[in-house]
């Protein structure tokens, strides 16, 4: 079987577009709300257009761009496999940055800006693959769709969701590689990278606390400012219960037999409890961080992040409102979720859901997940890859019938925690080698995976 | 000898002349924000113009314009006395009204209006007090000053304290007559009705809670959120210490007075310790509302009232602001009680001043008191004048060199639960009796009280 990954020189050159491609991104304001992503895709169309390639760029409403490219194999033997990713990113505080979110600039070898993680990275990364595998020229086995989905962050109804419900005949792939994997868990001293191939739910539920009204200039009892503060309390105290999934059962057996021993007793141990309880996993060998991953994703979570009361300084709000972001692990509904939650406020508050995303698992089972293996130990030859739920929703759940995975990874290098809490906060910025390494990795992946016959 | 006290025939033509002006302002649309009071200042002017009286308009900002007029003693013994209020009013929300809020209409004898009561009202009333003196032909022995600011329900700083800080030349009174008094108050069975001697500060306060921000998939300990309900339990559970400033000793002192028995020995009880107890007063025959208002009176006060947290529901927010509505009293230094409320809410959020301001306190001792007073007596025989602290608002801590009294008397009738809701509410209105007798009830305090 001929090898087509990247060499050295290729994979510089790639890497070297990928950084290119990711600046220019940046400097894009596709802030969502409102999105504006069509700049995003006039950027890459052009981008494409040079190479020969055509794109279709489809609105879901004016400027909420949706790009698709294909290279096409001539005679296929399977279902297109799709390099995958989104253009709009999350808002800024922007004096809360120490460089410009929207600069791209590259300082002591980290390019900073927002979406330089989430996801402007892969976006770009891709493109370069995406390019070379046309200059390149292989013989495809199936065709390679290169998407690039606007309103990822705020709801996707504007984005994916929308292209699979009007234009599914320009994604109708077999396999995607995604975004919301390929990080890395530190456990036992060893290093294991994660693929998502599953994804806990979101649902959105808005809690309305009423109380008396009246002029702010007289305290009074029970108001819904008051009902605000015990509310909140009340979610700080409470313990959710711990639910462990099939890939997070995989990924803890993985992880339990790479490191033997001691370890992986204790993950056995846990795993045959009956209701195993959070406590179980203290002893578990893992870094604050991978624990409160781990946490993530065994537990139903409710995290209140935006609140709205009142209208003048002097009136008592008769009404506040509350949104809490809930995460489900696959296998609780959203009503049931908000019964619970209701149950925990007590009779406080009105619980109402306002977003309703189930869960969704994906095999891991498959012909693509074992490339993504093959291809990581390749460029990583102690690598070990676990299968894993994601915490957080992407695009992945509008596609139930393509299988997803959220794998775009990272060179095993310690980055001292630059990363940590950046997708979302402040001084969101990459090492450019990571730019390098994942735009080769997205490279060697499809041209190994698109040229085979099995 | 001109007629002093009105006779039948002044006031009904106080009463009719109160109406009118009182439906004219009403159809300006004065809502503030932006307020626009320039429209009723120019319609004051060509009021006053009829009848040769001239006027200064004065604009802290465009459009934001406060009208000062004045009747000048020939030989003035004293400083001047005024008659104050604003022309600006609070929006509407048209929908929950069964009236246009604009029309000024009349309907089963109450005339309708936003600031029908808050207080286009007692403008009108002025305003129908000032000409009828210049009617008169009054010999003054001090000046009378009609004065229509901009911009109180917002603060002021457009309005009172700008003029005070710019034109103070055109408001320099002794004592004034404002809004935020005069309401009938049945304690056991015996009637009262209030006089605004002082009120609180607003002193406007700024909460932020901090945290980590991140992503709300992964949940995080340390969050904003988690320490605004700390912060907001902390205040809730708050009970500031008891306070009691001399106003409020006063009305105290009245009540025990008028009232005798148990009443008395519970206020000798709360005052007689030092700091003075809440807990006698607590007893005291008032009814729940009362009471409320009575705690309000006897300390500062912390009312979180407004919170814009967050931007995106899958973001945690860095930090959450809350607008607190602070009400200090008379004498409190606005850092003291910012490091209060920061003590109180210790390392779950930071406390900022945002409006500094401390209450206002007038003499109960004065002259113009006595003249209320006395005139009370006149008409309203039945009433007794109680000294009262509001809980703050007003234009009046904007004018410290004034001694300022809020009063706009309502006589004692079934109305006035009718009017508890509507100020700031829907579908203000006030009975035409009702402004009538306020109307003659000003006319005669000021008639008096600038020719004695």
């Amino acid at each position: 079987m001929t090898d087509y990954r990247s060499d050295d020189a290729l994979a510089q050159s790639i890497g070297e577009v990928a950084i290119e491609h990711l600046a220019a991104l940046v400097r894009l304001d596709t802030t969502s709300p409102p999105g504006n992503e069509r700049q995003a895709t006039d950027y890459i169309a052009a981008v494409l257009a040079a190479e020969g390639i055509e794109s279709v760029v489809v609105e879901s409403e004016p400027t909420r761009a949706n790009l698709v490219a294909r290279l096409k194999a001539e005679n296929p033997a399977g279902r297109p496999v799709m390099l995958m990713g989104h253009t709009d990113v999350v808002a800024v505080e922007r004096d809360k940055w120490d460089q410009d979110p929207f600069g791209g600039d590259i300082i002591d070898d980290f390019m900073w800006g927002r979406g330089t993680l989430d996801m402007k990275n892969q976006v770009a990364g891709q493109l370069a693959a995406f390019v070379a595998l046309k200059r390149a020229n292989l013989p495809l086995m199936r065709d390679v769709v290169y998407a690039a989905f606007a309103d990822e962050e705020v709801s996707g109804t504007l984005g994916a969701g929308w292209v699979y419900e009007h234009h599914r005949e320009l994604i109708d792939a077999e396999f995607a590689l995604n975004e919301g994997g390929g990080g890395q868990v530190e456990m036992g001293g060893a290093r294991f990278y994660t693929c998502g191939t599953g994804e806990k739910g979101q649902s959105i539920l808005n809690v309305t606390f009423r109380g008396k009204p009246g002029h702010a200039s007289t305290p009074i009892p029970d108001t819904a400012m008051e009902k605000l503060g015990i509310a909140l309390e009340r979610l700080r105290a409470w313990q959710p219960r711990l639910t462990i999934t099939e890939p997070v059962r995989a990924l803890l057996e993985t992880i339990g037999s790479a490191l033997g021993g001691n370890d992986q007793a204790e993950i056995r141990r846990v795993l045959a409890l009956e209701t195993p309880v959070w406590d179980d996993f203290a002893d578990l060998p893992l870094s604050d961080r991978d624990r409160s991953r781990l946490y993530a994703i065994t537990h139903h979570t409710a995290v209140p992040t935006l609140v709205t009361a009142g209208q003048r300084i002097n009136v008592i709000p008769s009404d506040v409102t509350l949104g809490i972001d809930c995460r489900l692990v696959p296998g609780t509904t959203p009503e049931e979720w908000r019964q619970e939650i209701a149950g925990v406020l007590g009779e406080i508050g009105e619980v109402e859901l306002v977003n309703r995303n189930a869960g969704v698992v994906f095999d891991p089972h498959s012909p693509f997940f074992d490339a993504i293996t093959g291809t990581l130990t390749d460029l990583v030859p102690d690598a070990r890859l676990a299968p894993t739920l994601i915490g957080g929703r992407t695009d992945a759940a509008w596609f139930p019938d393509i299988k997803v995975y959220g794998f775009y990874p990272m060179l095993p290098v310690d980055r001292d925690g630059a990363y940590d809490g950046t997708v979302h906060g402040h001084n969101e910025r990459i090492h450019i080698d990571d730019v390098r390494f994942g735009a080769r990795f997205a490279y060697d992946l499809v041209a190994g995976f698109a040229t085979s016959t099995s | 000898m001109p007629t002093i006290v009105a006779d039948l025939a002044l006031e009904a033509s106080l009463r009719a002349e109160a109406i009118t002006l009182l439906q004219g302002l009403l159809r300006l649309d004065t809502q503030t924000p932006p307020g626009n009071e320039r429209i009723a200042a120019g319609w004051i002017a060509a009021v006053l113009d009829r009848e040769g009286i001239s006027c200064d308009i004065v604009e802290a900002a465009p459009t934001r314009a406060t009208i000062v007029s004045r009747l000048r003693a020939a030989s003035p013994t004293d400083r001047p006395v005024m008659m104050m209020g604003h022309t600006d009013v609070v929006t509407v929300e048209p929908a929950k009204w069964d009236r246009d809020p604009f029309s000024g209409d009349i309907v089963d004898d109450f005339v309708y209006g936003r600031g029908a009561l808050d207080m286009k009202g007692q403008v009108a009333a002025n305003l129908a007090v000032f000409l009828a003196i210049h009617r008169a032909g009054l010999p003054l022995t001090r000046d009378v000053i009609f004065c229509a600011f901009a911009d109180e329900e917002e603060g002021g700083v457009y309005g009172a304290e700008w003029v005070w800080n710019n034109h103070q030349e055109l408001i320099d009174a002794e004592f004034a007559i404002n809004e935020g008094g005069g309401e009938p108050i049945m304690i056991a069975g015996t009637q009262f009705i209030g006089c605004q001697v002082a009120e609180k500060g607003s002193c406007r306060l700024k909460l932020t809670a901090h945290g980590t921000p991140g992503h709300a998939s992964v949940p995080l300990a340390e969050t904003a959120f988690r320490n605004l309900g700390v912060a907001l339990e902390r205040l809730h559970a708050w009970e500031p210490p008891t306070v009691i400033v001399e106003p409020v000793r006063a009305m105290l002192e009245t009540i025990a007075d008028v009232l005798g028995g148990e009443s008395r020995a519970l206020i000798a009880e709360a005052l007689a310790t030092d700091p003075p107890s809440w807990a006698p007063l607590a007893k005291l025959p008032l009814t729940d509302d009362e009471l409320r208002s009575l705690h309000a009176r006897t300390r500062n006060t912390v009312v979180p009232t407004m919170i814009h947290g967050g931007s995106r529901i899958n973001v945690i927010p860095s930090e959450i602001v809350v607008d607190v509505d602070g009400r200090t009293l008379p004498g409190e230094d606005p850092e003291a009680f910012r490091a209060a409320v920061q003590a109180v809410v210790g390392d779950a959020a930071t406390i900022e001043l945002v409006i500094p301001a401390t209450g206002t306190a007038a003499d109960v001792e004065s002259p113009f008191y006595d003249a209320i007073r006395a005139t009370l007596a006149r008409i309203s025989p039945e009433a007794h004048l109680m000294p009262t602290m509001s809980s703050g608002g007003t234009d009046a801590p904007l004018i410290p060199g004034v001694k300022v009294y809020g009063f706009f008397p309502f006589p004692p009738s079934d109305r006035m639960p009718i009017y508890e809701p509507l100020v700031h509410g829907h579908n203000e209105r006030i009975h035409v009796d009702d402004l009538a007798y306020a109307t003659r009830f000003i006319h005669d305090l000021i008639a008096t009280f600038a020719t004695s």
